[in-house]
């Protein structure tokens, strides 16, 4: 059994049940929409810990081999908000210390809460980086933008989502606005985007044209064995299961990275009449169930 | 001349004593630190460079000899902003000290991860996890038996909870009775230098649950030590002062 959580209609868990119920596999979901009809009952006995999850499609006896997970984030007020939050909280505790097969497990994926610090991984797991600054002193951030010649785009810190910006003349003047709020610059890379998307050992090349994903054209080859092969090494030493790594690749074949998501929009980087991606999850879903487990829904 | 930053609030009887014994110090508060501290952090992927301006005074990441980092309360940006530019400057603000504590080259006690700053409730869960995994330990976490919050749990059981502070590789306790467990950790202390250079963790309290044997219960990253017993506050601190100074 495998179990899905998150919401049904967010286009990842969409076509991942979709494909589940293709091959054939037995799952169930625990919709977070409706998050205050869910109960989790954790019972220890000795040593060993038990969760019995009841709900929706849950009855808390079947055994669950592998989890996929990919949490709804907001919910339309706020009482809903809390009992989504809550259930998260519980869920998370679960996807701690199961021994099932769960991709991703939350307690593995807050490194791109701060980009900075994921790049600092990333170099030191061997992938090239820009160089950036971070910083809240206007000084510091126009002598950035000198030594470079000008050559900086600039975007949020944290996880949150911002449109990364070429500095131009007019940003000048708003330096002073740093003082309120820390920004990000980073060295401008030209060069060809892509995203690699890792599922377990492998990888899938998708080639970004102004900021869209072109799937009519095969990526592979573009980027390097030894990139792809980082790309895999980066996810595991995260432990990570997926990922999707925005990289660009200059005119002289070098990949520099930008960061990793631990819970990417995959199905926008697949044709929907070939989802290699989702296939590949569901593959290794179906293949990595645990037994005996400790997870009944 | 190398500076110690010392991140904590006045009453903070840790920080006093370590104040007391390291030579150049600099101290603030983390509501300081995060509202009034101009920084900025160059990376490169090879190397690490910047600066902090605290109190009108620019002093250099390289000459940091080490920080101390034991926030009470999360800062808040002012209210004047607006509720939603307000969450938005103080995800940031933060994103961008996570980045610049971890990237310090000096030794930091404690190189706070991302889900700390995100207020992740299984933060100190995960990190107990890790480190039972790490030293060969049963994981027994803090609610096993004793009542999960928010979650019907099992039967409680009779037992003690024990504490051991990891100061870098040091080990510090005031219990004697506590050798057996200190012993075990000295034998694993290539393990506990791995989880504290993975985690950033290098000075925990460690709670230990004790039935018939040892089970990890609960790290916690940022002790409070104001009703510490003075020799124990003596012990932590000046093996906190020798790693920063």
């Amino acid at each position: 059994m495998i179990l899905v959580i998150g919401n049904p209609a967010d286009p990842v868990i969409e076509r991942v049940t979709a494909a589940l119920a293709r091959v054939g596999a037995s799952f169930a979901r625990i919709d977070e929409r409706a998050a205050r009809t869910y109960e989790i009952e954790r019972s220890v006995d000795g040593s060993s810990v038990q969760w019995q999850i009841r709900g929706g499609d849950c009855v808390g006896q079947r055994a669950v081999g592998a989890i996929f997970v990919r949490h709804e984030p907001d919910a339309p007020d706020r009482a809903t908000l809390e009992a989504l939050r809550k259930l998260r909280r519980q869920l998370d505790l679960v996807l701690l210390s199961t021994v099932c097969t769960v991709i991703n497990r939350p307690a593995c994926a807050t490194a791109n809460y701060s980009k900075p610090y994921q790049l600092r991984q990333m170099a030191a797991a061997g992938f090239l980086v820009p160089r950036t600054l971070v910083t809240n002193l206007p000084s510091a951030a126009l002598r950035f933008i000198r030594n470079l010649g000008g050559s900086v785009i600039f975007k949020g810190v944290s996880n949150l989502k911002t449109v990364p910006q070429v500095v131009q003349l007019q940003h000048l003047d708003q330096l002073s606005w740093l003082e309120h709020c820390p920004t990000q610059f980073q060295e401008f890379i030209a060069g060809e985007d892509f995203r690699v998307t890792v599922v377990d050992a492998a990888s899938v090349v998708t080639r970004i044209i102004g900021g869209e994903p072109d799937l009519s054209l095969s990526a592979e080859g573009s980027l390097s064995t030894e990139v792809l092969q980082q790309c895999v090494r980066f996810t595991q030493q995260q432990g990570l299961v997926m990922s999707g790594i925005d990289l660009r690749r200059t005119s002289a074949g070098r990949a520099y990275a930008f960061e990793l998501n631990p819970y990417p929009l995959f199905t926008y980087y697949e044709a929907e009449e070939g989802p290699r991606i989702t296939e590949r999850i569901v593959e290794y879903l179906v293949k990595h169930q645990c037994a005996p487990s400790d997870v009944c829904v | 001349m190398a500076t110690t930053l010392v991140v904590a609030e006045p009453k903070d009887r840790l920080a006093q004593y370590v104040c007391g014994l390291v030579p150049d110090v600099i101290c603030c508060t983390g509501r300081e630190l995060l509202a009034n501290c101009g920084f900025a952090l160059l990376q490169d992927g090879t190397s690490v460079e910047g600066s902090l301006t605290l109190a009108g005074q620019p002093l250099p990441l390289a000459q940091l000899s080490g920080v101390l980092f034991r926030p009470v309360r999360r800062w808040r940006p002012p209210s004047g902003l607006g509720a939603r530019h307000r969450a938005f400057v103080r995800h940031e603000t933060q994103a961008a000290w996570c980045a610049v504590l971890n990237a310090l080259t000096c030794p930091v006690f404690n190189r706070m991860p991302p889900a700390w700053w995100l207020d992740d409730t299984l933060y100190r869960a995960h990190l107990a996890q890790v480190f039972a995994q790490q030293l060969g330990l049963p994981f027994s976490p803090a609610g096993d038996g004793r009542g999960a919050r928010g979650l019907h749990s099992g039967v409680p059981s009779p037992e003690t909870v024990v504490s051991v502070y990891a100061v870098g590789k040091h080990l510090v306790a005031i219990d004697p009775t506590l050798r057996a467990l200190q012993s075990h950790l000295a034998a694993h202390a290539a393990e506990l230098a791995q989880w504290q250079h993975a985690t950033g963790i290098g000075f925990a309290r460690i709670d230990f649950a004790h039935r018939r044997g040892y089970a990890v219960e609960r790290v916690e990253p940022l002790p409070a030590m104001g009703r510490a017993p003075e020799a124990l506050l003596d012990g932590v601190s000046r093996r906190v002062a020798e790693a920063l100074a």
